[in-house]
């Protein structure tokens, strides 16, 4: 019964880092209609920037703030000199194109953080272990880790539902050509949405630098599975991309410690029953 | 539609197959493994360009019946003898069909974004399924430890340990895919397919069952990917779960679009371009260590200027033909008009109309002047009752309230042939053409439907419509814009001169839009013409005036560039999506 | 017009296809040029530091021997392998017969060292193999030609069990990456563990290269075993101790062949105090062999050698005794592979001899890190050798 428990504990913190990955990945989606496969290369260049941040900055947290803003000014130009481009192109060019970004930066990452794994400190105030069972301890950090996701999914949820750019995300989001129709300026709406993206991947990245490390091809794996909770979800919805992500998250967990040899398959064999039920996903528009 | 490769490129695909054939003779044993491996992922790359290019399903799981058909090979070797040649061809495509089938059946179900989901979530069940089970040696790989081999009475006639023969196999095995999916799309079969692709509804509409279509090519390509992977365990006689994983799948798309798709020779280009790219980036002693330590970095650089400078890949760059064809049409018909006399066409005018479902007020108090020899557009998010005004007009649903005068004359509530034949012509959201029908067909087919079988008419509809140059092609290989272009020759045709068009400009690209834009523009000459249609870029380079309506009712009604900058429009229609 | 493009057109397609065969066009160096050593090791990925550390002892020794081995100049051709199998035979046929490479040398994943041998074997080109331990490679696949100066996972994981046994632990949980050295060295502690009376209540399996070990520990505190024994390397074993010393904080004791800690000693930090390993070497073994290598790599890369830096070292050392033996002649292939076998090499590590499947007999030393040091704790195994198997070489 305890591992039950400790693993819901995994679970959703496993499951609440992919949403902020993949709520970047639903946005862009669902909005620039752009299949983003180098997603998972900014979740991982967020790692480096947490080991190459959090020496100078002195720990990972202000690391996390300065890395933020960073993001975005690196997603900002990435959409100016690549994505921009593909609005028009069909869905091919688009997984060509970021699949070219994939090989870009992991030769960028090899170049400035060459290929061995690096360990990110944990800060000194939360290294510590809550005691979970006799035997088990649960660190302190995995629990801020959780904590911090779960602010970043509210505000997240309050600046789409409740301000003015988010009002306009969703506009976007349901009718794009509308939006334009109206005099918005589309293409700032798309960079800003893009970019946005990009920074929610990275901060995944860095405040789970300490407990996964940075490593060549950890994007990899994270991309995959944002895909898997955004199809889940529905494309486009934030919402959908949030139960989606605990899904998997929790049925990952699960899959581990009770069908070890199909807990891989587990999140696919998710993902198939949902199409089948609701081939829009939870919260997508058919 | 799909062309027959031209002459000039017929010729360099033999010449290229020549070439190939020397190959054994003059290069190294390396450079011929290499290019036998190549061989091999061709005969797979352009197995997938059957379903991308061809038939629209862009699968993102391919490589995962790839991994079928190799793992076959494994499966159905004796520990320390050779297998027969043609079964282990044959339980590759087996297998690869039947993992086609399984997850086809599903795959199928889905469209668009959510396929490429699915096949690549698909591809990695297969994946985790080989990775994490101890059915085929779990993530280390198997061995196929002796090759197979073709021995008929004691004679070994083929067998594929020696790397020369092994080589030819598999250009043979190349040439025989090629010609066979060459043959396949040009029959009727392979129409269908291409018909799927433009437009998947109205092949429906059609009455073609195109789940079974799509299934049944998802299987053909998985059996033909399988027996690359049979071929391909057959090189080194090792296989792992790599082969079906997302990055295989991935770059077979790369290379399909690499080539240009819908060519099937661009796929064996992409894959030749791409191999031999990244073979020489990744040679030391051809670029110097610097460049082949960051191989990557030029692969990616390479891919995305490829991307941006071509976007039709490199089959585009010599098949200048296929890049103008679309465009010339669209040029036709801006000579041919200035001949024809502008004459005054129908006009409507709308009051207080509404419409009520139950409790839903479908359309809700309009009025509106539709003025002669206008283009009008309709537009207005989803559910605001724009197809149920234009079913009003046209006389398919009756009002609940309001009348509509036709030159002022009130003609509400008057059925809907009897308002047909007063000039109302209509087109439905699907196209609606006969397919099996030539184009000149069609149009006399709507002619008769008036009454009256005018071959003038008919001659001046097709040239109306930009399409006297196709009266004998069969409709059924129009492209999807020519089957708009042909839909509207029937309406004129049938003597209307007021179109009622719903998304006239639905499932089409971008050059085909543009030319009925053109068309449009033209037709208001002498035609007044009502739109429905959600392609705003071709809205406003169409439309006189736009009516926006929003819940059933009549948010906004003017000139184009009036209505975008109306503050209550856009208030309205941001408030709209609150709600939802 | 039509005839000019028609021209050009099959013109581009024979350019193409002859572009085809330009990688591969390139001068063809006399019998008497520079030994190509052709190295296939990870350079990127989550076994990246053993391949840097192995390439660093193997310049080294070159180096040291003036650029030359038996006289002759060397010349590195180093291949990332990326820890891939599905890479393997495609990169080894780059090695062999692309770059013609005299020696192969390679690599550290079990997995990518299988395809690679399956090749060598065929081809009869020279092998050593720096690290990967699979065992199939000195049994059952055993050749002529392929040399092994590391280990076999079943050899390092045998000589655990009767350490652990001694330690007083009797039920113990196993936790590995479930591929085929994970598994193998699995097995060969269960060996040598249950046949001394211990029993082995749990093995668990998490897929390579995963190293989110989180439902790892939570079984592990559900079994509450005596000691655990696990199998990881690299940034993975950094990662296990870490997050094993927050879990369970010290309350069962961590077990594994040195690969557990070797190279992650200081990186570890007070994590790692207390993880008992056992292996082939230790960084502060008492040899004259060693206190010279140790010396010599600190000078040259700032940083003392790991294990893999002597396996590394040891390979050319074998290569060395081979190529002396048939005075730098390459093609004399039987002999250098009969005089490799019977090397006796004086290690770093201790005596280093070879088994009739070339697999190394070597000392294992039972070691404890504390403080960032893997601290000498006595020999466990004396000259142990890993059976042969299946293997038909006498």
């Amino acid at each position: 019964m305890d591992l039950v428990l400790i693993q819901i504990l995994n679970g959703l913190q496993y499951g609440l880092l992919i949403f902020l990955a993949a709520s970047g990945l639903t946005l862009v989606f669902g909005i620039l209609g752009i299949i983003n496969l180098s997603h998972g290369s900014f979740y991982m260049l967020g790692a480096y920037a947490a080991l190459t941040l959090t020496e100078p900055l002195g720990d990972v947290f202000r690391a996390l703030l300065v890395g933020i803003p960073l993001a975005f000014l690196f997603g900002l130009a990435i959409e100016w000199l690549f994505i921009r481009h593909l609005y028009k192109r069909d869905h091919l060019q688009q997984v060509l194109l970021t699949f070219a970004l994939i090989l870009i930066f992991n030769e960028m990452q090899q170049t400035i953080w060459g290929s061995h794994p690096h360990s990110i400190p944990t800060p000194n105030y939360l290294t510590a272990s809550i005691r979970l069972t006799d035997t088990l301890s649960y660190p302190v950090y995995r629990l801020a880790l959780t904590a911090i996701c779960l602010a970043l999914a509210l505000a997240m949820v309050f600046v789409i539902q409740k301000t003015r750019v988010g009002r306009l995300i969703r506009a976007a989001e349901s009718n794009r050509e509308m939006v334009e129709t109206l005099g918005f300026d589309s293409g700032l709406l798309f960079r800003f949405v893009f970019a946005t993206g990009v920074a929610l991947a990275a901060a995944a990245g860095i405040i789970s630098a300490p407990v996964e490390s940075a490593y060549p091809g950890i994007g990899d794996k994270v991309l995959i599975t944002s895909f898997v909770v955004v199809v889940i979800g529905g494309i486009g919805s934030i919402r959908g991309a949030f139960v989606g992500a605990l899904l998997i998250g929790l049925a990952d967990a699960m899959g581990k410690v009770f069908l070890p040899s199909l807990a891989s398959v587990m999140i696919y064999g998710v993902m198939a029953l949902v199409l089948v039920l609701r081939p829009a996903g939870l919260f997508g528009r058919a | 539609m799909f062309r027959r490769p031209s002459l000039p490129i017929a010729i360099a695909l033999c010449a290229a197959l020549m070439a190939l054939a020397c190959m054994p003779f003059v290069l190294s044993p390396y450079a011929v493994k290499f290019t036998t491996r190549v061989l091999v992922l061709a005969i797979m790359v352009t197995s997938l360009d059957l379903l991308i290019g061809i038939t629209g399903l862009v699968s993102f799981g391919h490589a995962a019946f790839f991994a079928l058909g190799a793992y076959a090979v494994y499966f159905i070797s004796p520990e320390s003898e050779s297998a027969n040649a043609l079964l282990a061809l044959a339980a590759g495509a087996a297998l690869g069909a039947a993992g086609a089938f399984v997850i086809g059946v599903f795959a199928m179900l889905t469209r668009g974004f959510y396929f490429i989901m699915v096949t690549l979530a698909a591809g990695q069940m297969v994946f985790s399924i080989f990775y994490d089970t101890d059915i085929a040696k779990g993530s280390d790989g198997a061995y196929v430890n002796v090759k197979p081999d073709l021995t008929i009475g004691g004679w070994t006639l083929v067998d594929f340990d020696n790397r020369r023969q092994f080589f030819y196999v598999c250009l043979i095995m190349l040439a025989a895919t090629y010609l066979f999916l060459l043959w396949l799309v040009r029959s009727r079969f392979g129409r269908v397919l291409q018909g799927i692709r433009v437009n998947e509804q109205r092949m429906r509409a059609l009455g073609y069952d195109t789940y079974r279509y799509r299934l049944a090519v998802f299987v053909i390509a998985g059996a033909i990917a399988g027996i690359a992977g049979a071929l391909f365990a057959c090189i080194d006689g090792f296989v792992t779960p790599e082969l079906a994983s997302w990055r295989e799948s991935g770059l077979a798309i790369m290379m399909v679009v690499l080539g240009g798709t819908g060519t099937l020779y661009g796929a064996v280009i992409g894959t030749f371009a791409y191999s031999v790219l990244e073979e020489a980036l990744k040679s030391a002693s051809t670029v110097g260590p610097f460049i082949s330590e960051h191989w990557r970095f030029g692969m990616g650089v390479a891919l995305a200027a490829a991307v941006l400078g071509a976007p039709r890949g490199l089959a585009g760059l010599f098949n200048s033909r296929t890049a103008a064809a679309p465009l010339s049409p669209g040029g036709d018909f801006l000579h041919r008009d200035l001949a024809r006399p502008e004459r005054r066409a129908h006009a409507l005018s709308v009051r207080d109309l509404a419409r009520h479902f139950g409790g839903l007020h479908a359309v809700d108090g309009v009025n509106i002047e539709l003025e002669p020899n206008l283009v009008h557009a309709i537009i207005g998010p989803n559910g605001a009752g724009k197809t149920t005004l234009i079913n009003l007009l046209s006389g398919e649903v009756k009002p609940s309230a309001g009348r509509v005068y036709l030159d002022g004359l009130d003609i509400t509530g008057w059925p809907s042939h009897r308002i047909a034949r007063s000039g109302i012509g209509r087109s439905f959201q699907r196209t609606n053409i006969f397919a099996d029908f030539s184009v000149r067909e069609n149009c006399a087919l709507a002619a008769q439907a008036r009454g009256g079988a005018g071959a003038q008419r008919i001659t001046h509809a097709l040239d109306v419509a930009g399409l006297s140059h196709r009266a004998e092609a069969i409709a059924g290989q129009l492209s999807s814009g020519e089957q708009r272009q042909l839909e509207i020759a029937m309406l004129i045709a049938s003597g209307a001169d007021l179109l009622l068009l719903d998304e006239p400009l639905a499932g089409m690209g971008p050059e085909e839009t543009q030319r009925v834009v053109a068309l449009l523009r033209d037709l208001a000459r002498d035609h007044t013409i009502v739109l429905i249609e959600h392609d705003m870029d071709a809205v406003f380079a169409a439309a006189d005036t736009l009516t926006v309506l929003v819940q059933g009712r009549l948010l906004a009604h003017g000139k184009p560039a009036d209505v975008r900058r109306d503050p209550a429009v856009r208030e309205a229609y941001l408030g709209e999506e609150d709600a939802a | 017009m039509d005839l000019n493009r028609r021209t050009f057109v099959s013109l581009s397609g024979t350019a193409g296809a002859l572009a085809i065969g330009m990688p591969f066009i390139r001068p063809s160096y006399a019998q008497s040029g520079p030994l190509k050593l052709g190295v296939l090791l990870p350079y990127s990925g989550t076994y990246a530091p053993l391949g840097e550390a192995i390439t660093r002892a193997m310049e080294l020794y070159v180096k040291q021997q003036g650029g030359k081995l038996a006289g002759r100049d060397v010349t590195f051709i180093k291949l990332d392998d990326e820890s891939a199998p599905p890479k393997a035979t495609e990169l080894t046929n780059k090695l062999v017969q692309g770059e013609k490479a005299d020696v192969i040398i390679g690599t550290v994943h079990s997995g990518v060292a299988m395809a690679m041998v399956k090749i060598t074997k065929e081809d009869g080109v020279p092998t050593i193999i720096p690290n990967a331990g699979a065992d199939q490679i000195t049994r059952g696949m055993c050749a002529e030609n392929v040399f092994r100066t590391s280990f076999s996972n079943g050899q390092a994981g045998f000589a655990v069990g009767p350490a652990m046994l001694k330690a007083g632990h009797k039920k113990v949980v196993t936790a590995t990456w479930k591929y085929a050295a994970g598994e193998e060295s699995v097995a060969g502690f269960k060996r040598s563990f249950t046949k001394g009376g211990g029993e082995v209540i749990k093995d668990i399996t998490i897929p390579f290269p995963d190293v989110e070990f989180q439902s790892v520990l939570a079984e592990i505190s559900s079994l509450k075993p005596d000691g655990v024994y696990v199998f990881w390397a690299g940034g993975g074993a950094l990662k296990f101790i870490k997050d094993y010393a927050s879990a369970l904080s010290g309350k069962i004791p961590l077990w594994g062949p040195s690969f557990l800690t070797d190279g992650v000693e200081q990186a570890a930090g007070a994590a790692g105090d207390g993880v008992k390993t056992v292996g082939h070497y230790v960084e502060s073994l008492d040899n004259p062999e060693n206190k010279a290598f140790t010396q010599l790599f600190k000078d040259a890369y700032k940083i003392p050698p790991d294990v893999y830096a002597v396996q590394g070292w040891d390979s050319m050392q074998l290569l060395d005794i081979g190529l002396k033996a048939v005075g730098g002649d390459i093609s004399k292939r039987a002999q250098l592979n009969a005089a490799m076998a019977k090397a006796t090499i004086a290690s770093p590590r201790g005596p280093l001899r070879f088994s009739s499947s070339h697999n190394p007999i070597q000392n294992f030393y039972l070691r404890e890190l504390r403080g960032g040091v893997n601290n000498y704790l006595g020999i466990v195994e004396k000259e142990l050798s890993d059976d042969t198997t299946g293997c038909k070489l006498a």
